[in-house]
């Protein structure tokens, strides 16, 4: 009975602290749908076991698939019966129970992306003041060019790679006649993408420090001066570090 | 038992007055993800033989299609926005049925030659199955977004446009909720 008052209580607390929008942003979540993407098989005692067919859960097991028709089931040691449990395999990874009852086709209520959490009801997303946002119109061209470099490139921090991506950028910027970077993104919103994998590149360093991202900045540096645009010419600057570049093979 | 009967009414006269429009199998679906047959109801075959057109569709530019029976299917931009050509006939994406699992990622994100072109058959019945990247560099480029188009051969029928997005954890960087 306590527990339940103080759960009531808890519950109030959180809704007052994301109604005046004290401690982070709330939004409503979006109901996304969802479809099924493909059968699968597992056990219902080992759930971990998920195959394409149920004869291939059996082999996992190291059973025989039974031999009479229509029968789903894999024969032990003893002569019995293992039975094999179908279903759908949603686009959102989940799995449901049974197969082919169309469990998947339920909405799905989802937030923006995965720096938010959904309440319990469902009903609204939050996150924390400490979450990073800078707004891509105001902030400097220097700076978002190397966070796009930066976001878009390999996690082993290859200078040639992010240079590549600096440069992509800078053409296109001026191939369509965008006065910045900025403007292209704002333009052509698909143009640059973030991504949540557990190490945010794009937001660390759009949230960072500059002097811990000295490569991405001196890719953007060294991309800029490459390449100048002068009539129907570019112009490219063959400095020591475009000279000994591995991956840039056009750029040689 | 009457109460049974007033709903399969309500639901057959519905079907009658809106379109009742099914998704695709999902086992063309997963023919189109995978580029080969689910099963062996499945056909897949690859769309070859795409080119620039040397004369786009008036007041478009960059036409990229290919010829399948004297008809033209691709894509192209018109007033700097993307489109398909499906049977000669020019179809905005965006009006496709959104199956994208990302709330920021949906229909009508540009992409060029690189995208792939399958015809799907699947019980006695055709689709177009494009697979393409969601962004020509960086980390856009390893996802796939698909788009499942039925009735796009016979030009009496409307096609239907479905899209697909699988990953939730990728977002534009001009995101408001970045």
């Amino acid at each position: 009975m306590f527990a339940v008052r103080l759960s009531k209580i808890f519950s109030v607390f959180v809704l007052l602290l994301h109604s005046f929008n004290l401690s982070g942003e709330t939004l409503p979540s979006t109901v996304i749908k969802n479809c099924k993407i493909d059968n699968a098989y597992t056990i219902n005692s080992l759930r971990d076991i998920m195959e394409k067919t149920w004869q291939n859960v059996c082999r996992v097991l190291g059973l025989s698939p039974t031999d009479i028709p229509g029968g789903e089931f894999c024969v032990n040691d003893h002569g019995n019966p293992v039975y094999i449990q179908g279903g759908d395999l949603c686009a959102d990874s989940s799995f449901k129970i049974p197969i082919n009852f169309g469990w998947c086709d339920e909405g799905l209520a989802s937030c923006p992306n995965p720096s938010w959490s959904l309440s319990q009801d469902k009903k609204t997303c939050f996150r924390s003041d400490d979450a990073c946002w800078k707004d891509i119109e105001n902030v400097n061209q220097l700076k978002l060019l190397a966070a796009i470099s930066y976001g878009e490139s390999h996690w082993s921090n290859v200078y040639e790679e992010m240079a590549g991506i600096a440069s992509v950028a800078i053409r296109r910027r001026d191939t369509a006649g965008f006065n910045s970077i900025n403007e292209l993104v704002k333009k052509n919103r698909t143009f640059s993408y973030a991504v949540y994998d557990g190490n945010e590149r794009f937001i660390k360093l759009m949230c960072g420090d500059e002097k811990n991202f000295k490569t991405a900045y001196d890719a953007y540096e060294n991309t800029y001066i490459s390449t100048a645009i002068r009539g129907k010419t570019i112009f490219w600057k063959l400095d020591d570090q475009f000279l000994k570049a591995n991956g840039a093979l056009q750029c040689r | 038992m009457q109460i049974i009967k007033m709903m399969l009414i309500t639901l057959i006269l519905s079907c009658f007055m809106i379109p009742c429009s099914a998704l695709p199998p999902f086992q063309v679906l997963r023919s189109c993800m995978d580029l080969k047959p689910y099963d062996n109801k499945s056909k897949t075959l690859r769309l070859d033989g795409g080119g620039y057109a040397d004369k786009s569709i008036e007041g478009c530019e960059e036409q990229y299609d290919r010829e399948i029976n004297d008809h033209m299917y691709g894509t192209l931009m018109c007033n700097q926005k993307f489109y398909f050509i499906i049977n000669d006939k020019k179809i905005d994406p965006e009006l496709a049925d959104n199956q994208s699992i990302n709330p920021e990622i949906k229909p009508g994100v540009e992409f060029t030659t690189r995208s792939l072109w399958y015809k799907i058959d699947y019980e006695d019945k055709e689709y177009i199955c494009i697979y393409a990247p969601l962004a020509e560099q960086g980390v856009g480029a390893s996802r796939v977004q698909y788009y499942l188009i039925e009735n796009a051969f016979d030009k009496k029928l409307t096609p239907q446009l479905t899209y697909y997005f699988f990953d939730k954890n990728i977002a534009p960087i001009t995101s408001k909720t970045l």
